[in-house]
């Protein structure tokens, strides 16, 4: 589950020179700094982990 | 007589005009400014004349459908209307035209307004520029998005109703820019059957007007009649109770807008309402939850499109969805998490201090030009597309309806605008404040250069 950006691009079919990877990884990069900042309203949850979200239990 | 709904249908209906002559003079106003202005990407002008006969025959045979009978109406193109292709402001998309009409579309025509045509959307109505649209007050500036050009249409006099959609403020970002009104009804009130989606848990579809009452007469008629939301047009705010927010992520606002929302509190207060400051501290986590929930959302219906032709995505855009497929699932749960409790805390807020509604600035600043990246506030530099979102996206994540309404223009002549948010269900209320408020100011501020009188 703790895949690289790449091989998750790769998984989702998305290859090809359009998809920088050393770009997409700065903007993944982003994504979870911004997603950090929710630490101060839902307590901290390493964004970087495997999600273990059950939708028949989402909180 | 203005170029409002309220107004058309009170002439139609006196005489002083046809359905023919609103559709031809939509038609004639089209050809002389739309080649700068960019509102509308297609127009069936032969097909509108037709229709606008029919609903000329309809009035004089006795058959009234209602306040928008005849009206020429403009609608954003990614809602389906049936003969027009839907094109999404992407080369993705075909030239084809589509079978059906949105249900929104068919609720409009059962209500008897007339298809002006289809107005421009912002790529995939992601992104707040809508080229080639311009904003008629100065046509090197942005009109806002994604529903771009719906509010240039309608500040232009073009018609007097567009519909747009709001994933995190696109209807209300170009109503503000434009110096019009737009409402985002509460989430699923509005059917978007029929229409290309781009956050399904954050989409609204609502309209934009010249009039909070034009936008009234157009929900009524988007949900299916049952519900007049005009009712209580003209009931005023007396002995209402307005939470006012100022603090993040309303701060830092463009000094101008400060000034203009400051009055506007002043002039409800000059109404007979209560305006409480009010501080809800979970809004400044806006932009985490709003950008953590759209791109997997967005990728999960443009999958394919990215895979097979990513390069008829706009960088930006596919940048976006590129997003949707590799940051880890843990920030879409943890942004939903979030949304939650953004949604209780605002609710939790209007209970707390007993209020009827929620007043901020629509936007942080007024319209920027088409060459603009950033936003400067004092030290602050912003991205544009983060200042026009994280005013408006609070009220995508709690689903609240929403309207925004013009306050003013800046010292550049650009229009500001003020948003109210109730309750949700409480569409009629917050139209109706906006109305009230619209009172205390010119109401829409036609654009010098642009608008024909």
């Amino acid at each position: 589950m703790n895949d690289t950006t790449a091989e998750r691009l790769v998984a989702a079919g998305l290859v090809g020179p359009v998809f920088d990877i050393a770009a997409i990884e700065q903007d993944v990069r982003g994504r979870i700094e911004l997603d950090a900042s929710l630490n101060d309203l839902i307590g901290p949850d390493d964004a970087s982990k495997p999600s273990e979200f059950n939708p028949e239990n989402p909180s | 007589m203005s170029r409002s709904v309220v107004d058309f249908a009170r002439a139609l209906r006196a005489g002083q005009t046809t359905s023919r002559e609103l559709a031809s003079d939509f038609l004639e106003r089209r050809e002389k400014i739309d080649q700068a202005l960019g509102s509308f990407v297609v127009v069936d002008g032969e097909r509108l004349l037709a229709e606008a006969d029919a609903a000329d025959e309809l009035l004089t045979k006795g058959i009234d459908l209602g306040p928008l009978h005849g009206i020429p109406v403009g609608i954003k193109d990614i809602i389906n209307v049936a003969g027009y292709p839907t094109r999404c402001g992407s080369p993705l998309y075909p030239i084809t035209p589509v079978d059906n009409d949105a249900d929104v579309v068919a609720n409009l025509r059962r209500a008897g307004a007339l298809v002006a045509g289809k107005t421009t959307t912002h790529e995939l109505a992601c992104g707040v520029v809508s080229t080639p649209a311009s904003n008629p007050y100065d046509l090197n500036r942005v009109p806002g998005g994604s529903s771009g050009g719906s509010g240039a249409a309608i500040a232009a006099g073009l018609v007097p109703i567009a519909l747009g959609s709001d994933t995190g403020g696109s209807i209300r970002i170009p109503a503000a820019l434009c110096g019009v009104v737009g409402h985002k009804p509460t989430y699923g009130l509005v059917s978007v059957r029929g229409v290309e989606p781009l956050s399904t848990s954050l989409d609204h579809l609502g309209p934009l007007g010249a009039t909070a009452a034009d936008c009234a007469h157009a929900l009524t008629a988007l949900t299916g009649g049952s519900t007049d939301y005009s009712a209580t047009i003209g009931r005023g705010v007396q002995s209402m109770r307005i939470g006012v927010l100022t603090d993040p992520p309303f701060a830092p606002m463009q000094p101008d807008v400060a000034e203009a929302f400051h009055q506007s509190v002043e002039a409800l207060r000059q109404l007979g309402a209560e305006c409480i400051p009010l501080k809800i501290d979970s809004l400044q986590h806006t932009l985490a939850a709003e950008f953590g929930i759209i791109p997997l959302e967005a990728f999960d219906y443009h999958a394919s499109s990215l895979r097979d032709r990513p390069e008829q995505i706009d960088p930006g855009i596919r940048s976006l969805l590129i997003a949707g497929a590799t940051i880890p699932g843990s920030i879409y749960r943890r942004a939903a998490k979030a949304r939650v409790m953004i949604a209780r805390s605002i609710i939790e807020a209007m209970n707390t201090h007993l209020l009827d509604a929620l007043l901020s600035p629509t936007l942080p600043a007024t319209a920027s030009t088409k060459s603009d990246q950033n936003l400067t506030y004092g030290d602050v530099v912003e991205h544009i597309s983060v200042s026009f979102v994280r005013t408006t996206a609070p009220f995508n994540l709690s689903g609240q309806p929403t309207v925004s309404v013009p306050c003013g223009l800046d010292r550049q002549g650009l229009p500001i605008g003020i948003q109210f948010a109730t309750r949700a269900g409480q569409d009629g209320l917050a139209l109706q404040i906006a109305a009230a408020f619209a009172t205390t100011t010119q109401g829409m501020i036609p654009p010098p250069s642009m608008y024909i009188r």
